[in-house]
């Protein structure tokens, strides 16, 4: 499938999914966090392997990442990143306190419970407009440069096609805008399945 | 340098490959001619695959081809040594199944690729589960590793 040809229709429904998911995720972190959170309207993309490492992210800036395998109709990678600074940024929100009184584990935990409630909200968006079924892994943490974690993601999945999902949130608490990178690499047929559906 | 890529070069120059993962990163030069050449491998094997688009992310390619563009340069094949750096694995999953092992066989094949060349694998720093970057110099043939909150370690 040529993903530069999708017809209009398939992008309106792409951005809209997104609307969905972005809303869902938007409450449920609002709910955990017991503080509301805003989300700015995601930007979802369809982007290749080389334009997202010359465009979107450094390669070795250090990042946090949470790494979800999807099972089921359409499986495939979400990988949630977000900045050092602002993982710790949103670790303290959650954890209502500074980040050195946070242990490892508390902060390894919330990190995977912040990336399961992003990732998920999309997906239950997307299963249900498209009665597909997802079932997920539990998360793995990890933190390090980007580009290392992102090549790792991309070829764990079977991916050596050329084209994943990217989804940019901004999640905003007061004064602070956090930048709530979502990548879904799908496994070879997963993107065909979802934009086949679609037509 | 870019991911599944390799590129020679002769001269006072630095080669750099930022970001290995899984991912091998392989630096084959000879001190004598300040020559040599650095590839990113992603996976180990191409037979496994119908259609190649690209022969350089291939352990099993991209080494011969980026060995035989250093012959071309006049690098002599008893001349060259190569140091290699990556082949970590990335992520722990708690179910222990969904840990894949491609690192692991990345530089597996990485070595095997240069024992048939006859190249000497003078030092390597892979496994582990954290990233690297992968530095060249070929004015001193000195290789360099960094990673995240750690000096760089010369290899």
């Amino acid at each position: 499938m040529n993903f530069n040809e999708l017809t209009s229709m398939q992008l309106d429904f792409l951005t809209e999914l997104t609307n969905i998911g972005g809303g869902n995720a938007a409450t449920a972190l609002s709910k955990i966090i017991n503080r509301r959170i805003r989300m700015e309207v995601p930007k979802v993309s369809l982007v290749s392997f080389q334009e997202l490492f010359s465009d979107h992210m450094k390669m070795e800036e250090e990042v946090c990442a949470v790494s979800i395998r999807v099972h089921g109709d359409a499986p495939g990678n979400f990988l949630f990143v977000i900045s050092r600074d602002e993982a710790a940024e949103l670790v303290e929100i959650a954890a209502g306190t500074v980040v050195s009184n946070v242990s490892r584990e508390i902060y390894v935990s919330a990190m995977q419970e912040i990336g399961n409630i992003l990732c998920s909200s999309y997906w239950n968006a997307l299963s249900r407009m498209l009665d597909l079924t997802f079932l997920s892994s539990v998360p793995a943490f990890v933190q390090d440069m980007f580009g290392a974690i992102m090549t790792t993601a991309y070829i764990e999945s079977g991916q050596y096609g050329d084209t994943l999902l990217f989804i940019e949130n901004i999640l905003k608490t007061g004064q602070n805008a956090i930048k709530a990178h979502l990548f879904y690499i799908p496994l070879p047929g997963s993107l065909e399945k979802i934009f086949e559906l679609l037509t | 340098m870019g991911i599944a890529d390799y590129k020679v070069a002769s001269g006072p120059f630095r080669i750099i490959t930022v970001g290995l993962g899984s991912c091998v990163g392989i630096s084959i030069y000879d001190t004598g001619s300040m020559s040599g050449g650095m590839a990113h491998i992603i996976l180990p094997d191409s037979t496994k695959f119908h259609k190649v688009d690209n022969e350089a992310k291939f352990a099993d390619l991209a080494i011969p081809k980026m060995v035989s563009e250093l012959e071309k340069l006049g690098i002599k094949r008893r001349n060259m040594a190569a140091k290699i750096a990556g082949g970590a694995s990335m992520f722990q999953f708690a179910d222990s199944s969904l840990n894949t092992d491609i690192g692991r066989r990345n530089a597996e094949a990485v070595r095997t690729v240069l024992r048939k060349l006859g190249i000497p694998l003078l030092a390597e720093d892979t496994g582990g589960n954290t990233g690297r970057t992968m530095i060249l110099d070929l004015e001193t043939g000195n290789v360099f590793i960094r990673m995240v909150g750690k000096e760089p370690k010369l290899l």
